[in-house]
């Protein structure tokens, strides 16, 4: 288990930096003791030799490295040579431990399949799936009759996961006329008869796979193996992802153009029921689509945190505090890129935590706490929020301090008290630290978070500790948003941040006494029990005038509702979502652009970024 | 010298010609609108999408300080790589290739290059005209331009 383990570990650093060789001879050594592992007994002797090849070709790949030179190939010969012997029947073990899913399955089948399906079969197997064996052979009468390999393969498809379709040739016969047979081994709760007649009767024929006799639930540990390894079979550039998921965000905008075109049809009188029931069809495919792309983006936060332990560990020794860290958070994922950006805020509030929050070791002894200070990672997935929580069990956060540094009252509640420790530039510290800095606190940290749409939350335990919760978004590459007008361009905004959008009516609007009284000032709008500033989108973009404000998007900074004016609601929109990254263009309030179908790009407002530079600059005015 | 090293994109801003070496220049396209970004530098239009990349859009005439003009179709998007950024140029017009040696080059002249921002690396006669080679790293850096 230990070897599997650095295996693996050397396969998926060996992947972050790209180094293909040793990947490949990694995952050929890992799956190969893998084999070992599950049940097939010892390694054979003839396995060593390869083995030992394979560690030289790797140890001669990382001396290329260190001189700069190109890696070279994995070498081939040792490849064909650990894939040999991890697929052929090993002599001696098949008493003692008999493998899962070979005896269901025909011997030559089995060869044929890859070890990732095979594990996909035991496990299913293991989870008390129906595993059945469908065979079809075509042949031109079963065509005429609608009955192809591609009409099966869907059918069948529809009722359950289909793990793989293998050809094999048979003798011609009058059942096989082309001397050919298609073999779908489909994981499926439906029942034979069920897809045998989904597929076209007699057209296939149907084995269930016996169920393993003894189906023990399997230990976790093989559980984390089966999963590392699932993740190792395919590993892609996630913007070959990005790319897909954009053609699909076409096809679902094409769909609002059709629905349109069905209306206007409607209109004239047409029946257009039927076309209605397909389009919905048709969404519900995109829809699951998505699903399916969507989650092919999601990493275990798990392996997102594995650098924690060696930080705090440096931060152990710059600090020299006894941390204990505890990371449980299970089996939660999050999309690729939530975790590039989440990542750095994370590692900052475990620099917090360990610098501001757990005392030295005198301080602990002296509050009668154990000398090892404990932070406590956590993560539990709700829906479509991923919560993280930070906690430690040091001293929290001092009021009094705060306040008086922050030169305002001594906050009573956790809300105030994050407040004041997110204003920009906040530090409790007199000098700057080599670990949390100075000035860049909190307040970056609130911003990461809200930007993807989440939220920060702080419980504050004086004398016992501090948490901080961190509320983000499983996937931000497809974004639910508003598409909207204002000064004249289309424009969105992630429906996650809007709390309502209501009809302005001119008579619930103040406008106060100000000195430009311009369309930058804000006026004060009465709506939905709340009185906040009503500020012209238009204006805080510098867009010249168009037409009339008519309906306002109300937000919430730092829990305040908050409301930009617009001309136009369009309606609601999938978008996908590219950050602008270039410094040219990549500016404070526009999180990115999204293809609404017209190939213009459109602009994603950040609101609530976009009102904290707002809010900004009048405090900046106040001053002058 | 190979070919490839002279061959150089022609094209007008103002009624006066530039160049940029082929190498650097990924594209030239048609101007068919652009999406502005509040808040950006004067000079930058906003973005545009090009084959299926979305990049930022610089406006050459508003660069080089000259009045602007209302974008029309006639209007070129000559599209740069330069430090692994994807940026598209808007100039008034782009249709040429010319091979230009780089012996043919030579520094602006002193009071032209302090004028012109550094905008200009070299300039070169072609033919009847005379050519500016620009400095991709001037023109794209981050600092105001009409400052």
């Amino acid at each position: 288990v230990e070897l599997l383990r650095s295996l693996h570990t050397l396969k998926g650093l060996a992947g972050m930096m790209g180094v293909e060789p040793i990947v490949e001879l990694a995952h050929a050594m890992e799956s190969l003791v893998r084999v070992a592992q599950h049940g097939r007994g010892v390694l054979p002797a003839a396995a060593l030799d390869p083995l030992v090849a394979a560690t030289q070709a790797i140890s001669g790949g990382l001396r290329a490295m260190a001189d700069g030179v190109p890696v070279p190939a994995a070498p081939d010969s040792v490849l064909l040579a650990l894939e040999q012997i991890a697929a052929a029947p090993w002599p001696g073990t098949e008493d003692a431990s008999p493998p899962v899913v070979l005896p269901v399955l025909d011997a030559v089948l089995a060869g044929k399949l890859a070890r990732s399906e095979l594990e996909e079969l035991q496990q299913a197997f293991e989870r008390g799936e129906r595993v059945s064996q469908i065979v079809f052979a075509p042949s031109p009468a079963k065509a005429e009759a609608g009955a192809t390999i591609t009409t099966v393969r869907a059918a069948v498809g529809r009722l359950g996961r289909i793990v793989r379709v293998l050809p094999r040739s048979v003798p011609r016969s009058d059942a096989a006329p082309g001397g050919l047979e298609f073999v779908l081994l489909v994981v499926t709760q439906s029942p034979p008869q069920a897809i045998a007649a989904a597929a076209g009767l007699a057209a296939v024929e149907v084995t269930p796979l016996a169920r393993r006799e003894s189906a023990a639930p399997s230990p976790a540990d093989d559980d984390a193996f089966a999963r590392a390894s699932r993740k190792g079979v395919v590993r892609m550039d996630v913007a070959k992802l990005d790319t897909a998921l954009e053609h699909l965000s076409s096809l679902g905008i094409g769909q609002l153009h059709l629905r349109e075109e069905a209306r206007t049809l409607a209109s004239a009188g047409v029946d257009v029921r039927p076309l209605l029931r397909r389009l919905d069809d048709q969404e519900r495919q995109l829809r699951r689509m998505r699903g399916t792309l969507l989650e092919l983006r999601m990493v275990p936060l798990r392996e997102v945190l594995e650098p924690l332990p060696l930080i705090v560990r440096g931060l152990r020794n710059t600090t020299g505090k006894h941390v204990r860290l505890a990371v449980e958070v299970g089996d939660a994922e999050l999309d690729k890129t939530v975790a590039e950006r989440l990542f750095p805020a994370l590692v900052h509030l475990v620099r917090n935590a360990i610098d501001h929050g757990i005392e030295d070791v005198d301080a602990r002894r002296a509050r009668g706490k154990p000398e090892e200070g404990l932070l406590r990672v956590e993560a539990a997935s709700a829906s479509t929020m991923l919560e993280i929580s930070m906690s430690d069990d040091g001293g929290g956060v001092d009021l009094e301090r705060v306040a008086q540094r922050a030169g305002r009252p001594v906050p009573q509640t956790d809300v105030e008290l994050l407040e004041i420790l997110t204003v920009p530039g906040f530090s409790t510290r007199d000098t700057a630290t080599t670990t949390s800095g100075r000035g860049l606190g909190l307040d970056i940290v609130r911003q990461t978070v809200e930007a993807l749409g989440g939220t920060l939350e702080l419980e504050n335990r004086p004398g016992q500790g501090t948490t901080l919760r961190v509320r983000a978004p499983l996937t931000v590459a497809i974004l639910d948003a508003f598409a909207f007008v204002a000064g004249r361009e289309r424009y969105l905004a992630p429906i996650a941040v809007v709390d309502a959008i209501v009809e302005v009516d001119p008579a619930q609007v103040v406008r106060p006494p100000g000195r430009d009284g311009g369309a930058r000032a804000p006026s004060l709008l009465h709506a939905r029990g709340a009185i906040m500033p009503l500020l012209s989108l238009r204006g805080a973009l510098g867009l010249p005038r168009a037409g009339d404000e008519t309906r306002a998007m109300i937000v919430r900074r730092h829990g305040q509702p908050f409301a930009f004016g617009i001309e136009r609601m369009l309606g609601r929109h999938e978008v996908l979502v590219r950050p602008l990254v270039d410094p040219l263009v990549a500016v404070w309030g526009v999180a990115g652009s999204a293809d609404l179908g017209d190939g213009r790009p459109t602009l994603v407002l950040d609101l609530p970024a976009l009102t904290t530079r707002l809010a900004r600059g009048a405090a900046g005015e106040a001053r002058v | 010298v190979s070919t490839i090293d002279t061959l150089h994109v022609v094209f007008e801003v103002g009624a006066a010609h530039y160049v940029l070496p082929a190498s650097v220049v990924l594209e030239l396209e048609s101007f068919h609108g652009v999406t502005p970004v509040p808040g950006t530098a004067s000079h930058v239009v906003g973005i545009v999408h090009i084959r299926g990349q979305v990049i930022p859009l610089v406006d050459l005439r508003v660069r080089f300080g000259l009045p602007p003009v209302e974008p029309s179709l006639d209007h070129r998007v000559v599209v740069v790589e330069h430090d692994g950024r994807r940026i598209g140029m808007l100039v008034d017009v782009a249709r040429e290739i010319a091979k230009i040696q780089p012996t043919a080059f030579e520094p602006p002249p002193e009071l032209v290059g302090v004028h012109a921002h550094g905008f200009v690396k070299a300039v070169a006669q072609l033919g009847p005209r005379l050519v500016m080679l620009l400095d991709c790293e001037r023109v794209l850096g981050q600092e105001q331009g009409d400052g």
